[in-house]
């Protein structure tokens, strides 16, 4: 009887992990980015690096380069497919880099606004069409490693493809910084909310 | 014996799908709680040329308002009274008199006169004080003129309407998740001083909102403490208390 009680407790232990890993993350009521992700092997999307952000070059491309190869590092593949294009009008991701000081800003690490042609849209209202994503050297040269700093990049690219702030879950990269992330790279719950958008 | 093992495999199996369900519903509800942070805005969006938006367009001035959002990865989160009482140099609850709204840098900004009812840190009862909150709604025109991209020559928000009509059509940003600071509502402020760039372009210092809107709480919604970031659910006696304990 004490084996069939183990066996019980352990078989729900078990469960109850593998479905909150399921379900942990948030979108942005569902809305995506026109023309989705890429589709990798088949079709990609582009992402460019303005001058002002040439210094994180390195670390723009580590970012991504978590988000795209995931099969080998996590065993769950998504259909993100992204390459770096020198061509602004090729891009649907454009990065930035400035030292941002005043309020409201001096309290960010960085932050996305999200595009439809020429008209700055509201995400949760609407799916979009490309984004600006803004990091602010003043704040993220303080991190002391660039790991750090490559979180902050992962994260904002996770808002460019439809993922919401995870504050609940700090093994998440879209819970913020100051929420006590511990992750510098996309995890698993943050791969299966893509796949569930896209 | 194995009978019975195969029977508890299938009852926790039972079990799981329902708490599959459980969860799934949280999840849906967890978005819905997102959508429910901007009922509470009343944010209106506009029916724009190839927005997929379905909110309908009203006759009504005050409805064309194009609201914008940011998603900002903070530096810092404030987690109790305390840690944003070490942090604020001013702690008052008054009533907003008077606000302007411009553009600050890359932010709209609002800039209001708050009258003092309680006093808790450097400042005393009756006092007019000029303080800065994120976020703000300002004309569209003045957006325009203030937004242009100059690394790209882009122009924010070009709406496709006769130009008599744009002079109607206003901005609305907020940063976070509180609301826009509001005439004749009753606040507390927890304020720090911050470089701002005034309405003029020039840097000065100005006590703003601690944590963008973090030191920010309307005391009138339903008479608690409103903000969401804190989760700090407590009643306003019972939160003031918090913020005289030494």
């Amino acid at each position: 009887m004490k084996k069939l009680v183990l066996i019980f407790i352990c078989s729900i232990v078990l469960l109850l992990n593998i479905t909150i890993q399921t379900f942990a993350y948030v979108t942005i009521n569902d809305h995506v980015i026109n023309g989705g992700v890429g589709d990798y092997g088949n079709a990609r999307r582009n992402y460019y690096i303005n001058s002002s952000a040439m210094n994180y070059s390195n670390i723009i491309d580590g970012a991504m380069n978590d988000w795209i190869y995931t099969t080998s590092r996590l065993g769950i593949t998504t259909p993100i497919s992204y390459r770096k294009t020198t061509s602004k009008a090729n891009s649907v991701m454009d990065i930035y880099a400035g030292s941002y000081t005043n309020y409201p800003y001096g309290y960010a690490n960085g932050w996305t606004e999200f595009w439809l042609y020429q008209s700055e849209v509201i995400p949760y209202h609407q799916n979009w069409g490309w984004n600006k994503v803004y990091l602010n050297i003043y704040n993220i040269n303080k991190l002391n490693n660039s790991d750090s700093r490559k979180g902050v990049i992962a994260h904002e690219m996770g808002h460019c493809f439809g993922l919401n702030e995870n504050n609940n879950n700090r093994y998440s990269i879209m819970c913020q910084m100051s929420e006590g992330r511990l992750v510098t790279e996309s995890r698993p719950d943050d791969l299966h909310g893509i796949n569930y958008l896209y | 014996m194995k009978l019975k093992i195969i029977y508890v495999i299938a009852s926790v199996a039972v079990l799981g799908v329902c708490g599959l369900g459980i969860l799934v519903k949280g999840n849906v509800e967890n978005k819905a709680q997102v959508s429910n942070v901007l009922i509470t805005s009343k944010m209106n969006m506009l029916k724009q040329e190839g927005n997929v938006s379905t909110e309908k367009l009203t006759s009504s001035i005050d409805d064309k308002i194009i609201d914008v959002q940011t998603h900002v990865d903070l530096i810092k989160s404030y987690r109790d009274v305390n840690e944003l009482r070490m942090a604020a140099q001013i702690i008052v609850t008054g009533d907003v008199l008077s606000l302007k709204s411009y553009m600050s840098d890359m932010a709209i900004i609002t800039e209001y006169k708050i009258k003092v009812t309680e006093a808790y840190k450097n400042a005393n009862v009756g006092d007019i004080l000029t303080l800065v909150s994120a976020g703000g709604i300002i004309p569209y025109d003045e957006y325009m003129s203030k937004t242009v991209d100059k690394a790209e020559n882009i122009k924010n928000f070009e709406i496709k309407e006769p130009k008599a009509k744009l002079s109607l059509y206003k901005i609305r940003t907020t940063m976070g998740k509180n609301q826009i600071i509001e005439v004749g509502k009753k606040y507390t402020i927890f304020a720090n001083e911050q470089n701002v760039i005034d309405e003029n372009g020039k840097q000065t210092l100005k006590y703003c909102t601690v944590g963008v809107d973090q030191g920010q709480f309307n005391n009138e919604k339903d008479g608690s403490v409103n903000n969401i970031s804190l989760n700090y659910k407590d009643n306003i006696n019972q939160f003031k208390k918090e913020i005289l304990r030494k």
